[in-house]
């Protein structure tokens, strides 16, 4: 390891402190941006993370960090990184946004699409607990709107 | 149980999730997520499932993007001389979205969807592609412009200002031969239709996504 390694103390919106090594934290581009412009004297505050999400952010980035490890073990840990609650795969995706961990971002929206795809729309209000706000008669307007395409 | 370096606190934190994690009051996933952000995750979605999701709620509705999807044969131009049908597909796709080209400029995002459907040697089709640039030419077409120098600056941009998004997607899918609907809008029918054989025929589907907007 190289003697300067660097440690960043992290801040999230509910004031739980997080200090990572530099090498890693700098996945985020918003991190790096502020490493790089020389404007983290002490501790990077991230409003728009609480420490839950940052945790599993975190384990994240280490993962991929990791010496020597091989594909198909980041393969099979992404697979079940992504396997949460809708509600954390949603606050996953906002932290990702506002960290700018693009590789992490595509990964958590992927895994949004998968959960979409083939299904009906009631299945698909299950899997993230949405409320149906049509009337019967504006779900049939939307189904006319498209139907040329099924003809 | 794995323990990040903390400082100041004795919190721990946990990496697993555990029942507890998960709020009772969950909320719409697509509430919060700032429209990049959806529109990007609904930009993978083929027509059938786009459809599905507008049907979800009114906010998804809202955010899906305006999807048109058209669907070419390239099996109607095989009896053709082979020299000349992929050039005669091709030249059929440009004259169809030309004739498209107000329906695609009024829709408010633009997604355009074109399906390929090759029933014989894919490479035949990757052909199409080589050196062409056909995803240029197809807009070229829609919008008049190609010439590669920029216009930044200028008022009239051309369409590269404007492209969100290109894509090629490859499927498979295994059919039984039967009408096939090339395209339909109540105010535009056209259609053309090859008669069944109840042959299996697997199909290898292009599809084509072009994204594009004009004002954020």
């Amino acid at each position: 390891m190289s003697s300067s390694t660097k440690f960043l103390t992290l801040k999230t919106c509910d004031d739980k402190k997080f200090v990572l090594d530099e090498a890693i934290a700098v996945r985020s581009q918003t991190i790096k941006n502020m490493v790089e412009d020389d404007c983290v004297s002490n501790v990077i505050p991230l409003p728009n993370v609480d420490s839950k999400t940052m945790t599993k952010v975190i384990e994240y980035w280490k993962k991929h960090s990791e010496e020597g490890i091989s594909k198909d073990m980041l393969m099979d840990f992404d697979k079940a990184f992504v396997k949460v609650h809708h509600s954390i795969l949603h606050a996953l995706i906002l932290a990702a946004n506002f960290l700018n961990d693009k590789e992490m971002l595509d990964m958590m929206c992927q895994e949004v699409v998968d959960r979409i795809k083939g299904k009906t729309p009631e299945e698909i209000r299950k899997e993230f607990d949405i409320k149906n706000d049509f009337t019967p008669e504006e779900e049939e307007e939307i189904r006319k709107e498209n139907a040329w395409a099924f003809e | 149980m794995f323990q990040f370096p903390h400082y100041g606190d004795d919190e721990l934190f946990l990496i697993s999730q555990t029942v507890e994690d998960i709020p009772k009051n969950s909320v719409d996933l697509t509430l919060q997520l700032p429209d990049h952000l959806l529109h990007s995750i609904f930009s993978y979605f083929s027509f059938h499932d786009l459809l599905n999701i507008s049907l979800v709620s009114k906010n998804w509705h809202r955010n899906i993007p305006s999807y048109l999807a058209f669907h070419f044969n390239q099996s109607l131009f095989h009896e053709q001389n082979p020299i000349y049908y992929t050039r005669d597909f091709r030249k059929s796709v440009l004259s169809f979205l030309c004739a498209f080209k107000n329906k695609l400029f009024n829709a408010e995002k633009r997604v355009l969807c074109i399906l390929f459907f090759n029933d014989m040697n894919i490479r035949d089709t990757m052909k199409l592609l080589d050196g062409n640039d056909f995803h240029e030419e197809v807009i070229k077409k829609l919008y008049g412009r190609g010439d590669r120098t920029c216009c930044a600056g200028t008022h009239d941009k051309c369409w590269r200002h404007f492209l969100k998004h290109f894509e090629v997607k490859e499927e498979e899918e295994e059919k039984i031969g039967q009408s096939v609907t090339l395209s339909s809008s109540p105010s535009h029918p056209w259609k053309v239709k090859i008669v069944g054989d109840g042959k299996k025929y697997k199909l290898t589907k292009l599809i084509f996504i072009f994204a594009w907007q004009f004002n954020s």
